[in-house]
């Protein structure tokens, strides 16, 4: 059942019946939006970012007493859900990813609305979302079973996992389904209780998240969700109830979880885990051997996809020597050449930022570009959303701060290095190392950067975003996050304690038979 | 296909016109064969850069990876030491005793022998297969060729296209090209076997056009292809029918392919080009999807009451192709197996013959057994041997084209024109091509494999290609 893993294909946009699909799916998701008055400060609005007078839907807002709520009714089920068989957890997350591939055009559909992303990329989040679910299913089954960890006559050493208890899962907007089914799915099946607190930006994807799982068969004990803002968030992370918290999120906020969380409190009686995933500042290096044909559209998709919101985006690009001359201007024109408007029209490849504080955020980082290195691209962009057009600069100091903060938008800083020895030492001058990038034709360069690029995530002349469940773990270095790489063969463990029994078998010289020695 | 509700007897008079088909397409396989099999082409006789590198792919895998791998790159180096840099980290991996090419490596990187030499005879191998576009060496290339007589058509190779500004560059290197080859072709002397067809003259000038270098981004997605493109095309048309020169449009990967074959229909059955120019489209006989194509192609060509140019080829993609549909986890779109493509290719010559009312067919192929294949096809419908032609590429299989010249076809040659270096990935694509062992090149000049294996009629061994193309990740072979 759960134990063959494949990925699940995206969208063929090549056929027109699967453009046209996508357009009805659309349609359809803006005839479900709110059309209600506002009802004042316990409800959470989701907000179209590319239109910001339609309202998505409308969600209640969780206090801290209902959080509390929520935290006792999971303490209270946690060992009834520890208990259950870990394939009966497992087949419970396959049966989601069987309900989200049949509702994957609606929930893309959604995305597109709800956080501002392109088709491509709203459905590309669906489908990791049901990679995480398959994939970890598959994962528990083999962590399920109890190792033998020496065979002796007189003794049996048995070597098992545990989950830990309740999990705070606090995730992103930028990726609304599947960072939060990820976290979500390895607690649950791992056999912790859940409590998930998305993104205010992107309530209604968790509100259908929640949904699914109900639909699968999940008992509504085992996971709770909580709509609030960070300080919801804060209270979670500070409950001496709460076990694990799994985040995904921002720098600051995630070493202020680590702080936090590791602050005992009265009546807490274990240590917190917490898995931990912030943010990048990754570059992309082009050696002076490149195909630049390639490397330009990879450095465009990477940088601009999703207007640079993405923890994995390039924000740096380092040019080798004489390449800067060549690439530079194809690489203005090919932006230039990008549409800015509402991504629901597919014709825009460029959309909104996720708020006006983004918006505000980006804006500010451009000045301060302009003041710091040479600006040789800014676009004029659409007034209705909370657009900011892609800029790109050029001359850029590597120790600036357009070169050095995350600025989590369409901002691409252009660094020159005179040799690729001197590109890898700029690359790693960042407190971040999540993705890097290389695109070269030297094998030796080849060599060196998988040696010495040490990122999480190093990719080698492509793209530097999209990592694949299974196929690419994802996760970062140094100050861009703790824990064990996600769609990764060690992911679960952080959601699992390990217990040790051994059991003396020799009564007076009596030992049973081997096989029946368990 | 043969009709189910068939009698007995006229299903054997079909077989019998069926084997009677396939004697003379062996025997004209044959006798083109002889012909062809008396000279290398110059790509398996060339004592040089080129007959090196070409011996040494056949010989060994690995090398070839290298070998092409250097190809590709060179053209971005620009010092010497750069060059020998990259000789050597490439071919000091490669498990073969290449003496020469180690002293080589070792010699540019010390200076003693200086990379523009590297460079210089890789511009000439260039040179063999793509023209050069500024200068005269694009025209005596092609006087040359009609004085054989070949006739061309012009494929402008390069970057690829990535903004709008390029795009728009891209259409006016295209609009120059057209006016000036159309003007130096006023003094050529008209050639009967080269410029005529049962409909009168044809142009002389012939352009081929990829579409995705019309656009920043050629993206099916995205609505604005279609509107960009079809503009840009619009364009190369209408000066195409005012200079009465030829457009064919040229298929490229599968993904492009829905949203190629759709702008091609809308914007000929625009009021304005419901006559003219003359235009053509590519379509690949290795697509599963193929035969629908084709057939759709007919019924809208019939529909309309326009004659439509189609060049049948095998197709170049294959093994990006396949990589893709892997990476995506898409159904593989391309036949798994070569004598599958081969068979596709049969069946859709003939029915492009069939349709030869609305259709121009050219049938784009260095395979004897497949070109013979259209050639008998051609006349037992009852078709002249000027109601269609036979296209090749430049530099390849010249023997194989003066067979089928002598033969008295009209035979038109796919010359790539543009800057040698940028041009390098055409280059390696058809280095790729005609070094595989499926190659029927290879397998005639270099593997030495006797005839009638060569020219038997392709039998597909494996009847579940499709389900494994659909359903399997196994290495996919050919």
């Amino acid at each position: 059942m759960a134990d063959n893993f494949h990925n699940e294909p995206p969208i063929d946009f090549s056929r027109r019946q699967n453009r046209d699909r996508f357009k009805r799916s659309l349609e359809e998701a803006r005839g479900q939006f709110d059309h209600g008055r506002r009802r004042g400060g316990e409800w959470l609005e989701s907000v179209n970012p590319a239109n910001f007078k339609e309202i998505v839907g409308r969600v209640r807002n969780a206090g801290t007493d209902q959080a509390d709520a929520a935290i006792e009714k999971a303490a209270r089920f946690f060992p009834k859900w520890r208990a259950a068989p870990a394939a009966e957890r497992a087949k419970i997350l396959v049966k989601a990813a069987g309900i989200l591939r049949e509702k994957r055009w609606e929930l893309a559909a959604l995305e597109v609305f709800e956080v501002g992303k392109g088709w491509r990329e709203a459905d590309a989040d669906v489908i990791e979302a049901i990679d995480y679910l398959r994939y970890y299913a598959r994962e528990m089954l083999h962590l399920a079973e109890p190792r033998q960890t020496q065979s002796l006559p007189s003794e049996t050493n048995v070597y098992l996992y545990e989950p830990r208890g309740i999990a705070a899962i606090i995730a992103p907007w930028n990726f609304p389904l599947a960072i939060l089914t990820g976290m979500t799915a390895a607690a649950l099946v791992t056999g912790n209780c859940a409590l998930m607190k998305p993104a205010e930006q992107s309530p209604m994807m968790a509100q259908r998240l929640l949904e699914i799982l109900g639909e699968a068969g999940l008992p509504a004990d085992a996971c709770g969700l909580l709509h609030g803002g960070g300080e919801l968030g804060a209270h979670l992370v500070r409950s001496p109830k709460i076990h694990l918290i799994a985040f995904t999120g921002s720098r600051e906020v995630g070493l202020e979880i680590l702080r936090e969380a590791y602050t005992h409190r009265p009546g807490q009686e274990h240590v917190k885990r917490v898995v931990c995933e912030m943010g990048g500042k990754n570059a992309v290096i082009v050696d002076s051997d490149a195909d630049l044909d390639e490397a330009v559209v990879h450095v465009i998709d990477s940088a601009f996809g999703y207007q640079g919101q993405k923890c994995s985006a390039a924000s740096r690009l380092i040019l080798v020597g004489e390449v800067h001359e060549r690439l530079v201007t194809r690489l203005v024109e090919a932006v230039r050449s990008l549409k800015i408007g509402p991504p629901e029209d597919p014709r825009n490849a460029v959309g909104p930022l996720i708020e006006e504080a983004a918006k505000e955020r980006v804006e500010q980082y451009i000045r301060l570009g302009k003041k710091e290195a040479q600006c040789v691209l800014e676009m004029a962009a659409p007034k209705q959303g909370y657009f900011v057009g892609p800029a790109i600069f050029t001359d850029v100091d590597p120790n600036s701060r357009i070169a050095q903060e995350e600025i989590f938008g369409p901002v691409l800083s252009i660094i020159r290095a005179r040799d690729f020895d001197q590109a890898l030492e700029i690359a790693d001058r960042s407190s971040f190392a999540l993705t890097g990038g290389v695109f070269s034709r030297s094998p030796a360069h080849i060599d060196k950067a998988r040696k010495e690029f040490r990122v999480g995530n190093l990719y080698i002349n492509r793209g530097i975003t999209g990592a694949v469940v299974e196929r690419q773990p994802f996760g970062g270095l140094k100050l861009s996050g703790i824990g064990s790489k996600a769609g990764g063969p060690d992911y679960l463990l952080q959601f699992l304690e390990p217990r040790t029994i051994s059991e003396n078998t020799l009564r007076h010289g009596f030992m049973p038979p081997e096989k029946l020695r368990k | 296909m043969m009709n189910p509700g068939n009698t007995n007897v006229s299903s054997e008079k079909m077989t019998e016109r069926v084997d009677s088909t396939e004697q003379a397409v062996q025997t004209l396989a044959r006798s083109l064969y002889q012909k062809a099999a008396q000279h290398k082409p110059s790509l398996f006789e060339a004592k040089d850069l080129l007959g090196r590198m070409i011996d040494w792919s056949l010989e060994d895998e690995s090398l070839r990876v290298a070998l092409f791998r250097f190809v590709d790159v060179l053209p971005s180096l620009e010092s010497s030491s750069e060059i020998g840099r990259h000789l050597e980290e490439y071919f000091a991996r490669v498990d073969h005793a290449l003496g020469g090419l180690v002293v080589l490596a070792q010699a540019l990187h010390a200076g003693t022998l200086v990379a523009p030499v590297v460079r210089r005879n890789v511009v000439k191998l260039a040179r063999r297969f793509i023209a050069e576009e500024s200068g005269d060496h694009l025209i005596s290339v092609v006087e040359n060729l009609r004085n054989e007589p070949a006739a061309f058509t012009l494929d402008v190779v390069g970057e690829a296209t990535v903004s709008d500004l390029e795009a728009a560059a891209m259409q006016q290197r295209y609009l120059d090209l057209l006016r000036r080859l159309v003007k130096t072709g006023e003094s050529w002397p008209p050639v009967a076997q080269i410029d005529d067809s049962p409909q009168g003259n044809i142009p002389r000038v012939n352009l081929s056009v990829k579409l995705s270098s019309l656009c920043a981004r050629f993206d099916p997605l995205d609505p604005n292809t279609e509107a960009t493109v079809g503009e840009r095309l619009r364009g190369l048309l209408r000066e195409a029918a005012r200079l009465q020169a030829a457009i064919t449009v040229d298929m490229e990967q599968y993904a492009f392919k829905d949203l190629t074959l759709e702008i091609f229909r809308a914007v000929l059955e625009e009021e304005e080009f419901r006559e003219r120019p003359h235009a053509a489209i590519a379509l690949q006989a290795y697509l599963r999807d193929a035969e629908t194509d084709v057939r759709e192609l007919i019924r809208w060509a019939r529909r309309l009451k326009r004659r439509i140019g189609v060049r049948l080829v095998k197709g170049a993609y294959w093994d990006s192709e396949i990589a893709w549909a892997k990476q995506k986890g898409w159904p593989i779109p391309v036949y798994l197996e070569k004598a599958r493509t081969d068979a596709s290719y049969e069946r859709l010559s003939r029915l492009l013959l069939e349709n030869h009312d609305f259709i121009d067919a050219a049938f784009g192929s260095h395979n004897l057994r497949s070109l013979a294949h259209a050639i008998v096809t051609a006349k037992m419908l009852g078709l002249p041997s000027h109601g269609y032609e036979i296209q090749m590429l430049y530099g390849m299989a010249e023997p194989v084209r003066q067979a089928i010249i002598q033969y008295g076809q009209r035979v038109r040659v796919y010359l790539p024109v543009g800057d040698l270096l940028p041009g390098m990935s055409y280059l390696i694509r058809r280095l790729m091509e005609n070094t595989s062992n499926t190659s029927f090149l290879r397998q005639t000049y270099a593997d030495r494999k006797d005839i009638a294996s060569l020219i038997k009629p392709p039998a597909p061994a494996r009847r579940s290609d499709d389900k494994v193309a659909a359903s399997s990740n196994e290495q996919a072979g050919g």
